[in-house]
């Protein structure tokens, strides 16, 4: 800043176009109407207290400054009729499903169960009944058995004889 | 012959509820059917249970399918080189 030594530079650096000397922020001292002792060459012994002055002074001016950008949105006056808020209701779902008629999403391929019409109802049924598992082990066991007593019964010679009398 | 098969379907075929009995080999063929149960249904039968069987490969024993209609319920059981399927009415 070098307030207290090149109030000139600092004049300068406020007024004419920006240099490497620029500062960002801007000079807040120089901005303020009280600096006291700032503009005395030989006010050294004063140095700590008019750093914190203008430390003081550049912090009100960014709380002042962030006060008048932000937006109090509690302080607006935005209190809707319940008609209101039903009419953007519609106003906005309308908007919505205009606005969805654009894209066209790729149909889902056909699923297994689509012919299911309760799915739920055939997935919540009852188990196999344990008599039934039995009655089909027990058949299983004896159609294998019958299978082994299979045999084939010869009923006529295999091997006849022709032309002897 | 093939008495003892014909015995073992008859007395599955006589239990209560049970609307029809079938009888296939490892290749599908009919061995033996009796009631609602079609000779022609014994490799889709056989082929439904090979299928099922691919889900637990290493399952020592063959499933129980269970095909469920308004009308009827076929259970299908294999085992060793033949598929049983019974055909029941629904409860």
């Amino acid at each position: 800043m070098g307030c207290c030594f090149s109030n000139d530079d600092d004049k300068g650096s406020q007024v004419g176009d920006p240099h490497e000397r620029t500062t960002l922020l801007g000079n807040p001292v120089s901005n303020s109407s009280t600096r006291p002792g700032c503009d005395d060459y030989g006010s050294g012994m004063k140095y700590p207290h008019n750093q914190r002055a203008d430390e003081q002074s550049a912090l009100n001016r960014i709380l002042h400054e962030t006060a008048t950008n932000v937006i109090d949105v509690s302080a607006m006056n935005s209190h809707l009729e319940q008609h209101e808020y039903l009419d953007r209701a519609r106003q906005y779902n309308q908007r919505v499903a205009a606005t969805a008629q654009k894209y066209t999403y790729p149909q889902k391929r056909p699923s297994l169960l689509l012919d299911l019409p309760a799915t739920e109802k055939n997935l919540s049924a009852s188990p196999i009944p344990q008599k039934d598992l039995k009655l089909l082990k027990s058949a299983c066991e004896n159609a294998v058995n019958a299978l082994q007593e299979i045999k084939v019964q010869h009923q006529e010679e295999l091997v006849v004889q022709f032309g002897i009398p | 012959m093939e008495k003892p098969l014909d015995r073992c379907l008859d007395e599955v075929f006589n239990t209560p509820g049970v609307t029809g009995v079938l009888c296939a080999d490892a290749q599908g063929l009919c061995l033996s059917s009796k009631g609602t149960a079609h000779p022609r249904a014994a490799g889709v039968i056989t082929s439904l249970m090979k299928q099922a069987a691919q889900l637990e490969p290493t399952a020592d024993n063959l499933p129980v399918l269970r095909l469920e209609s308004e009308s009827c319920n076929i259970l299908i059981q294999g085992k060793s080189e033949i598929t049983l399927a019974v055909y029941k009415t629904p409860e």
